[in-house]
């Protein structure tokens, strides 16, 4: 895995500090208060695959109320949105009165709109949120600092971390020998500039005082700062929750390491170089009136305000629940309809499976309406290929499929003829290194200043190009240092562990077996199947993998869609379908596409492989996707600001290429803003309605699925992807600041992948950026829980939940909500606390 | 009145801009219009620049050409990315206003044969650039560093102001050709002289961000991309081209060469392997333009005129663009995991030595070759900028061969922390603005207002 390559020397590092280098020395274990400080930290991932992560994920086993009000005492942050905009919401309708009455009434607090409207117009006192010591002398006011304590600490640590971590950027690192705690407290002690910084001229002398090892420091630093059992866990929750950027980076070295399997004590070792400096700046002055007692009630009060909190928050949760609700309702009405338009049982030309991506929902509208021979499916991105692809004569092995997931097989590119293979890799690589050569003399100090005197007037080219309009095809990272022609050579390939052929076959089939049944298409086969996974495409964007396939883990769906349809074109694999039941007829022909969600254009991969009997077929498909293509940009387009009035089909076809190699677009697409909805039913229950792009499509045919593990696959797997998006949009939304990433035209990537500094430094930040989510005014993304609703039995439903603690917390606690769709009684219940609810 | 400008097509340029900018002051309902002056603006501006291009110039006036190019081009560059950038985000009309009135001042720097009017404008394209620098208004860090760089720039001022006087008294013109032709005839100068030359130097050093009042420079990624692309590709190189304007006075005072030449290197060295730790994009081309600027004021210094100038160019076009497309890091990372790492390596630093070698000796050729106008000092200061160049090289490829060798791991922490010698200035510019206002910067930047950008745009149909 490339997040191997990445920290593989890191982790080692570490691990040999724990064990050979130190093992005279028996380690103290972390105690209980700070492990659950620091497993309540959700991991962000690199922005080469930055996947959605809902924050809060490590904490899904509390109610969401309850989480948003510790959020809140404790670290500051924010669950739900200002109550400003729960106003608005009322006055505008986008809450509606009867939603409103539901919500309150489910909440056992009776409130009218006017009732609301008057609550939240109340001004109320904050409860305050705990002040560590650096806020404290902050607010005290007693040094004359040029910046508070509170960034110096926060910028301090950011600034080692992204030094430690950084394997690419720098062409200088640290010497690492000494771990992350132990280089940190070493570097302080050569710091002689810090200490200006922040006002303690004896900052050196107390660094050299700190313990050496990171779990001595932290038994060391509670003692010495009397700070009582009991609000020992309060403070470790804060501590942690000032440095949150960096700690998620942390909580993702862990996630990678717990994959492998390994341990990583990165996060502990972060909180203990933030607990550090709370003892760096104590002031030694104890008793009352001193900070340090200010501090010590904040923490005793913690658990008080907390409840303080929950209360104050109650009115804010009915509005939030309204405003869900109000859309609920809206949709649910939507669905029943559905019961009532009559399906077309039109024999399928066509049958498309498509990500369940949001962006998907657009496009399949679109496509099915340019014929009624048009059959599309949902299904996850990755189309259930547990894989990890190498690009061609590199190393550089990446993850193909959820995060949530670890890869089982591998794909890799060659060519036909091995001789060819050997050189043709050669001569990628001398082009690479050659590229990277280039780069190193640009950077490097002694030749940095020959190379702008001889070769930057060349980026005049550049910069005057970059001006005009490009409508170029999104360019291919994996094959960067290959000419088109080499490309054209290579094929993807599936491989297996083993040598044996009858295996490996055997293995295949298993596969396409699973998937196939997962899709429930296992007969009534069309004569076209076509996987369509989905990229985005723009230019100069640092988080332009977060627009890929989430379910490719931040990359194209490309390969992962081209393998199943090689897989199943194989003869061999037919074969071995055909003896497990799955007849495949020799009519059908797969196919495998990838869909540009920036410009809405569909490429078809292979098509030169296409047999004569299906050309016509192809040509049709060409022409179907092509339209729907256009369909959906004029339905982008106002979302944009693009005008489409009086442009044809090329300009407004060139208008969104443009934009996606525009290198100053901040807002090269929506991605998968406003998000709401999953629906886990057969594509007729959804076929027809208008869904805005804002639902998770995923086929399931209950009837089918007699043992209910598909079911069990999406409500564990899918529905928990879903889930994170949902939440990464929603916390990016309610909580910019330390959720999401900020001012894009402000962004400053650490480590050529780490993630983001907000201008000069500060915390590492995670989430989306506010360009992703707001536009002239507007908020594009309403925050709201995702809804997911499932056409199954309630026993089934049910089945799934009592089996996995995971679901349990998803839907007890109030991180989704779940419905019920009967197709006998066309009835919709949603699932409460174990007890299924009429809905409407 | 001739001398005040250069050429009537020079003028031109700050004309056009700064009518730009007035037009910005009108209360345009549309953000689209106000781009559309921008854009406008810098392309006439350009055209102009371009019109005195052909009218075949005097010698004398090549270098405030090519440079006028250089400006227009930028602008042109930076209006159009702006645009499309700060789309949907507030204050258009704030950005737009100061902007064109920094290009305005940039403009009529570059245009001008008169002393008095180069001080002016150069002290306005710093006093613009510093609402631009500010335009975030609630991000303390981007007050700090401005702050920063406001006394510095103005402690340059007073250098420049002193500088003047003293030419005025001493030369009797204000005319930037006049003046040189002046200085060229003779070929002992009074004190007066030797001293403004040495001013001039000050200033110039201090507006460009030498070690050790750099700092600013690296702090402010706190304003939009392309702010910090017009300051390191624009509003810096000013300090540069004065120098070669004034090429006559600095050939003639020792003292200033010997100040250039000493900070120059200093900076250029240090700041140079600084930038080898910086772990973030944008800083380390901060870094890397500090370093960058030290080299051309060690050509200056020299007496390399002609190569100061296609350096500043060459630099320039390098950093805007390095800047405007510091997004696509990200790619170019994913392209370095898929390179073989130790292979790279090593060709790596044999490649690099390669072409320092070749760099060492071009420019030692080059030296030597001219060596019959130099004098002993002169041929001194030349020993000393190849002996820290060399020395940089030196500590480059041993901290490069042997990462965790004793060099490396002794002198990292000093070069990671830019010898510390910011702090005591960061320290020292809050204090002294705490005399002045009493205000203090609370909280860090992104701690300050509920970070949600109000936007307030028009839709572009």
């Amino acid at each position: 895995m490339l997040s191997q390559d990445l920290h593989g020397r890191a982790h080692s590092k570490s691990g040999s500090d724990k064990g050979d280098v130190h093992s005279s020395r028996t380690p103290v274990p972390f105690p209980d208060y700070v492990r659950a400080a620091c497993e309540s930290i959700a991991p962000t991932w690199p922005l080469d695959q930055f996947i959605a992560v809902n924050p809060w994920w490590e904490e899904v086993g509390q109610s969401i109320e309850h989480v948003a009000a510790q959020a809140k005492v404790l670290s500051g942050a924010s669950l739900l949105m200002p109550k400003e905009f729960y106003l608005g919401a009322l006055k505008d309708g986008r809450i509606s009165g009867e939603s409103l009455r539901a919500a309150s009434i489910e909440q056992q607090q009776p409130f009218t709109l006017e009732d609301m409207i008057l609550r939240l117009e109340r001004v109320e006192n904050p409860v305050e949120s705990v002040k560590l010591l650096p806020e404290r002398y902050d607010s005290e006011n007693t040094l004359n600092q040029a910046v508070s304590l509170k960034s110096n600490v926060v910028h301090q640590i950011s600034q080692y971390c992204a030094a430690y971590f950084d394997t690419h950027h720098a062409a200088w690192h640290q010497d690492r020998s000494n771990g992350f705690y132990g280089g940190w407290r070493i570097g302080l002690i050569g710091d002689r500039g810090i200490g200006f910084l922040v006002g303690r001229t004896d900052l050196k002398m107390r660094a050299q005082a700190l313990p050496a090892h990171a779990d001595e420091l932290i038994v060391y630093a509670f003692k010495i700062l009397e700070v009582p059992e009991d609000l020992r866990q309060a403070y470790a929750f804060a501590l942690l929750g000032s440095i949150h950027g960096w700690a998620s980076w942390c909580a993702f070295q862990r996630w990678q390491a717990y994959v492998k399997p390994n341990v990583d004590h990165h996060i502990y070792e972060l909180f203990a170089i933030r607990l550090a400096w709370e003892l760096l700046l104590d002031d030694n002055i104890r008793g009352p009136n001193s900070v340090h007692a200010k501090l010590l009630e904040d923490l005793r009060n913690a658990s008080s305000n907390i409840n303080k909190v929950i209360e104050q928050n109650k009115a804010l949760w009915i509005c939030q629940r309204a405003l869900e609700l109000t859309y609920q309702n809206e949709l649910i009405r939507d669905v029943r309809t559905s019961f009532q338009i009559p399906q077309k049982k039109a024999p399928p030309a066509v049958q498309a499976y498509f990500c369940i991506d949001v962006r998907a929902e657009v496009f399949r509208r679109a496509f099915e309406e340019q014929s009624e021979s048009v059959q599309t499916g949902g299904f996850a991105g990755s189309f259930g290929m547990p894989i990890d692809f190498t690009p061609f004569g590199t190393k550089a092995t990446r993850p193909h499929l959820p995060g949530l997931l670890s890869p089982q097989m591998s794909v890799v590119e060659s060519c036909e003829n091995p001789h060819l293979n050997k050189s043709l890799a050669k001569r990628r690589q001398a082009r690479l290194s050659a590229k990277a050569h280039w780069g190193s003399f640009q950077a490097l100090p002694s030749s940095a200043f020959s190379f702008v005197e001889s070769f930057g007037i060349f980026s005049l080219f550049k910069l005057v190009r970059n001006c005009f309009p490009n409508y170029s095809e999104a360019p291919r990272t994996s094959h960067e240092g290959l000419f088109t022609k080499e490309t054209k050579m290579l094929r993807r390939q599936l491989v297996t562990k083993t040598e044996n052929t009858e295996e490996t076959i055997r293995t295949r089939v298993e596969l396409c077996a699973k998937i196939l049944r997962t899709m429930f298409r296992t007969r009534d086969f069309a004569r076209i199947v076509l996987f369509v996974g989905h990229e985005s495409q723009s230019a100069n964007n640092a988080h332009a993998s977060g627009f890929h396939c989430g379910a490719c883990c931040g990359q194209p769906g490309e390969v992962n869609a081209r393998i199943l349809a090689q897989l199943l074109n194989d003869n061999a694999v037919r074969l071995g379908l055909e003896a497990l039941g799955i007849l495949i007829p020799p009519t059908t022909y797969f196919l495998s596409g990838l869909h540009n969600t920036t410009t809405d254009d569909v490429t078809l991969f292979e098509t030169e492989d296409v047999p004569p009997t299906h050309l016509a077929d192809l040509a049709e498909l060409r022409v179907q996707l092509d339209r729907a293509a256009h369909q959906c940009r004029l339905e982008r387009a106002p979302k944009l600001d693009i005008c489409t009035q009086g442009k044809d089909v090329t300009q407004l076809h060139k208008i969104f290429k443009a934009r996606a190699n525009n290198w100053a677009e901040v807002r090269p697409e929506w991605g998968l803003v406003d998000n709401a909805a999953f629906m886990i039913a057969p594509r007729s229950r959804t076929k027809g309605l208008n869904l805005k792009g804002r639902a998770f499509l995923h086929d399931y045919i209950a009837h089918e699925d007699a043992n209910h593990s598909v079911l069990e696959l999406l409500m564990t797997g899918t529905m928990v992807v879903a889930h994170w998006i949902n939440m990464q949009y929603f916390a990016s939304v309610v909580d910019n600041r330390r959720y999401g990433s900020g001012n894009k035209t402000l962004h400053n990537v650490v480590g050529g992948n780490i993630g983001v500094f907000e201008g000069n430094g500060g915390d590492l930040r995670i989430g989306l950026s506010q360009q992703s989510l707001w536009h002239t005014e507007k908020l594009m993304h309403t925050p709201q829980r995702l809804s997911v609703f499932i056409e199954a039995s309630q026993e089934a439903i049910g089945l799934v939940i009592s089996k996995h603690t995971v679901v349990q917390n998803l839907v007890n606690n109030g991180w989704i909500f779940l419905f019920q769709i009967n197709p006998d009684n066309q009835g919709i219940s949603r699932y409460e606390n174990g007890v299924w609810r009429s809905s409407l | 009145m001739s001398s005040i400008l250069l050429s009537s097509s020079a003028f031109g340029v700050p004309a056009v801009f700064a009518l730009a900018g007035l037009l910005q002051l009108c209360g345009f309902k549309n953000n689209e219009t106000r781009w559309r002056i921008a854009k406008v603006a810098a392309l006439v501006a350009f055209a102009v620049a371009f019109f005195g291009l052909l009218r075949s110039p005097s010698a004398d006036s090549w270098v405030p050409i090519i440079v006028m190019l250089l400006v227009t081009t930028l602008a042109s560059v930076l209006v159009w990315f702006s645009h499309t950038y700060l789309k949907g985000m507030k204050g258009h009309a704030r950005f737009l206003k100061a902007f064109l009135f920094t290009l305005a001042s940039v403009g009529a720097a570059v245009a001008t044969d008169h002393l008095g009017v180069l001080v002016l404008a150069w002290t306005m394209s710093s006093l613009f650039l510093h609402r631009l620098l500010t335009f975030f208004d609630d991000r303390p860090g981007a007050h700090l560093a401005a702050r920063k760089k406001f006394i510095a720039s103005r402690l340059a001022e007073v250098c420049l102001v002193a500088f003047l006087i003293l030419i005025v008294r001493n030369v009797g013109s204000w005319d930037i050709s006049e003046v040189s032709s002046r200085l060229a005839s003779t070929t002992s100068h009074p004190v007066g002289i030797h001293v403004a030359g040495a001013l001039l130097a000050l200033a110039v050093i201090l507006k460009t961000a030498q070690m050790p009042l750099h700092g600013w420079l690296l702090q402010v990624m706190e304003a939009p991309t392309p702010v910090s692309a017009l300051l390191h590709a624009g509003v810096l190189n000013i300090g540069g081209y004065v120098l070669i304007r004034m090429a006559a006075l600095i050939s003639a005072v020792p003292a200033a060469q010997a100040l250039l030449v000493g900070i120059g290197c200093f900076t250029a060295a240090v700041a140079g392997l600084v930038s080898m730790t910086r772990v973030s994009i944008k800083v380390r081309l901060a870094w890397s333009t500090c370093a960058q600027m030290g080299f051309m004021l060690v050509e200056c210094g020299l007496g390399f005129y002609e190569l100061a100038l296609v350096h500043l160019v060459s630099h320039s076009l390098y950093k805007a663009h390095a800047f405007l497309s510091c997004g696509d890091i990200v790619r170019k990372t994913q392209s370095l995991h898929m390179t073989s790492l130790s292979q790279r390596k090593n060709m790596g630093i044999a490649f690099v030595a390669a072409a320092a070698t070749v760099f060492f000796h071009f420019n030692a050729a080059f030296l030597f070759s001219n060596e019959m106008q130099h004098s002993n000092f002169q041929v001194g200061l030349l020993a000393l900028v190849v002996a820290s160049f060399l020395f940089l090289a030196v500590i480059q490829f041993t901290v490069m061969m042997k990462p965790q060798g004793r060099l490396s791991r002794v002198l990292y922490p000093w070069i990671y922390g830019g010898f510390f010698i910011d702090e005591i200035f960061t320290q020292f510019s809050n204090n002294l603005w705490i005399l002045g206002n009493k205000k203090q910067l609370s909280g860090h930047a992104s701690e300050g207002k509920r970070a949600e950008i109000v936007f307030s745009g028009e839709s572009s149909c």
